[in-house]
C-alpha cells in the first residue's frame, strides 16, 4: 500500500532526472522492507534538491531549518558537512545506499522515543513504523495502472481500451511473458514458421497475441502481443494506437540484440515517447552478453528512457516488477 | 524454404484460374507465416505487402474459428467499397489470395478460388520444408 513506503520528492532536478530515479526506487522497491517511491502527491520523507539548480539551492537552504521531511542536497560539489547529499550525477547504488541509510535513521527515531525536532512537530505519517510486508503487492500495481489508465483515456481519444502492448524481437518470449499474466487463456495466432525462424520455434506469432486481467475497479487490462518478424511491422501500428505503455522484450541469444533494440526503437518510437516503455532481456543464461549495463549505455546514448532488465518471462513477479516500473515511468509522466 | 518446383507449380494454378475467371485482377500464394510463394497481376498490386496482412488475417480467422468451436477457417470475404479480397486456406501451410475490383465479381470469384484452392491442394507436390 503505498501508505507503506518511504516518499522521496524532487526539487530543482530536470523532468527525465526525476524520472529515472522513479523509475530506479520502483526497480528496488521489492528489495527493501519498506521501499521507497517518488512522491507524486503525498507529503514526502525526504526531498532531494539539485543545487546546480539555482531554484533547487534556494529551497534547499530554507528546508535546512526543517527537521522534515530530510533535505537531500544533489549537487557536484564535495560538501563534507552536509549530512545527506548525494554526488552528481549519481548512480544507482549511491542513491540505493543514501537511502538505505536514510530509512535506517527514520527507523532508529522510531525506537529510540522521544523523537527530536528540531522547528516544527513530525507529522504522523512521516513516520510510521515499518511494515513487515516484503513491498508492493499485486493489488497495489493494478490499482495504480488503473488511476493511471484513468488519466490516459481522459486525455487520448484513442484510448478506447486499457492496452498494454508486449513488442520485441522473434523468440524472446512476448507469448509466454503475455500468458504467464493474463487471467484468461490467451487467444494466440500461431502459424508453422516457413523461414530461419524455424531454427529458434517451430511456429511464430503472425498477427497478435491476447490475454486479460481485471484491474481492481472492474476494467479490463488488455494485453496485446505482437509478431516479431519485421515484416509484420504494420501489426505493431494497429496494436499500439490507445496503447498505455510497451513492455518490449529482446532476446539476447539472438544474433545482434543490440541491432534488434535499434530495429524495435525505430517501430516504438513514437509509441514509447508519447507513452512510456520498459525493456526486458532474456535468455541471458544463455548468453551474458551484450550485458544490462551495455544496454543501459546504449539506451543513454540516445537519450531514451527506458528502464532495463533481466528477466525470466515464465516468472510471473519478473513480469510484475517490470510491469511496476512501467506504471511509475507513466505516473511520473502523466503527473 | 519453398522449392523452386513447388512455386513454379503455384505459378501455374494461378495461371489456370486467371484464364478461367476474369473478374480476377490479383492472385498470390503466401506461407502462412506470410511469405509470398507465387503470384500473378493484371493490375498492380503490393503482393508481398497483401501476403503479409493476408496470413495475419487468416491467422485471425482461424483463432475466431477455434474460440467459437466452427471448426476451421476455409475462407475470409474483405468486401471493401472499390473490390473485393478473398484469402483461402490452401491447406495447413498455405494461403491463396485473390483481389478483384469487380464489386459484382463475388460469385465467379469465390466459385474459381475454391476449387483452384482445393486443386492445388490435391495435386500439391511434398515439400520438404527446411
Amino acid at each position: 500500500m503505498a501508505s507503506a513506503k518511504y516518499r522521496l520528492g524532487f526539487v530543482g532536478l530536470q523532468e527525465h532526472e526525476t524520472l529515472i530515479f522513479s523509475c530506479l526506487l520502483s526497480i528496488h522497491s521489492n528489495k527493501w522492507p519498506k521501499p521507497w517511491e517518488a512522491s507524486a502527491n503525498g507529503s514526502p520523507h525526504a526531498v532531494l534538491y539539485d543545487l546546480s539548480n539555482p531554484e533547487g539551492l534556494r529551497e534547499w537552504q530554507q528546508a535546512q531549518s526543517h527537521a522534515q521531511p530530510v533535505p537531500i542536497a544533489y549537487t557536484p560539489d564535495a560538501l563534507p558537512d552536509v549530512r545527506w547529499s548525494l554526488k552528481k550525477p549519481s548512480d544507482t547504488s549511491a542513491l540505493i545506499d543514501l537511502l538505505k541509510e536514510l530509512a535506517a535513521s527514520f527507523e532508529k527515531k522510531i525506537d529510540a522515543a522521544p523523537i527530536v525536532v528540531v522547528d516544527q512537530p513530525v507529522p504522523v505519517q512521516q513516520v510510521e513504523s515499518p511494515q513487515p510486508t516484503t513491498g508492493n503487492t499485486d493489488s497495489d500495481l493494478w490499482g495504480r495502472l488503473a488511476a493511471v489508465a484513468e488519466r490516459h483515456q481522459a486525455a487520448d481519444a484513442d484510448a478506447k481500451e486499457i492496452k498494454l502492448i508486449l513488442g520485441g524481437s522473434i523468440g524472446a518470449g512476448k507469448t509466454t511473458a503475455l500468458r504467464t499474466i493474463s487471467e484468461i487463456p490467451p487467444i494466440h495466432t500461431e502459424a508453422r514458421a516457413s523461414d530461419i525462424v524455424r531454427r529458434m520455434k517451430s511456429e511464430t506469432t503472425v498477427a497478435m497475441d491476447y490475454g486479460e486481467f481485471t484491474l481492481p475497479n472492474g476494467k479490463k487490462l488488455r494485453l496485446y502481443g505482437t509478431p516479431g518478424q519485421v515484416r509484420y511491422e504494420f501489426m505493431s501500428d494497429i496494436l499500439c494506437r490507445g496503447g498505455l505503455g510497451l513492455v518490449l522484450l529482446i532476446n539476447n541469444a539472438g544474433d545482434n540484440p543490440l541491432h534488434e533494440l535499434t530495429h524495435y526503437l525505430r517501430v516504438y518510437g513514437d509509441f514509447i515517447k508519447k507513452t512510456g516503455a520498459v525493456l526486458g532481456i532474456t535468455h541471458m543464461d544463455q548468453k551474458s552478453a551484450p550485458s544490462l549495463h551495455d544496454y543501459e549505455t546504449y539506451l543513454a546514448r540516445d537519450k531514451w528512457t527506458v528502464p532495463v532488465f533481466s528477466v525470466d518471462v515464465r516468472q510471473r513477479e519478473q513480469i510484475l516488477a517490470m510491469l511496476e516500473t512501467l506504471v511509475a515511468q507513466l505516473e511520473t509522466r502523466k503527473a | 524454404m519453398i522449392p523452386q518446383s513447388v512455386k513454379v507449380y503455384f505459378y501455374s494454378q494461378l495461371q489456370e484460374l486467371f484464364q478461367n475467371c476474369d473478374v480476377v485482377d490479383a492472385a498470390m500464394v503466401s506461407t502462412l507465416d506470410g511469405r509470398l510463394c507465387a503470384e500473378k497481376q493484371r493490375a498492380e498490386c503490393a503482393s508481398e505487402r497483401v501476403s503479409v496482412m493476408g496470413s495475419s488475417l487468416m491467422a485471425l480467422g482461424d483463432a475466431i474459428a477455434k474460440e467459437l468451436a466452427h471448426g476451421v477457417c476455409d475462407i475470409i470475404i474483405s468486401e471493401n467499397a472499390d473490390g473485393l479480397v478473398l484469402f483461402n486456406h490452401i491447406n495447413d501451410d498455405f494461403v491463396l489470395i485473390c483481389v478483384s475490383s469487380s464489386k459484382n465479381g463475388l460469385g465467379s470469384l469465390l466459385s474459381w478460388a475454391r476449387s483452384t484452392a482445393q486443386k492445388t491442394a490435391e495435386n500439391m507436390p511434398k515439400i520438404p520444408m527446411t
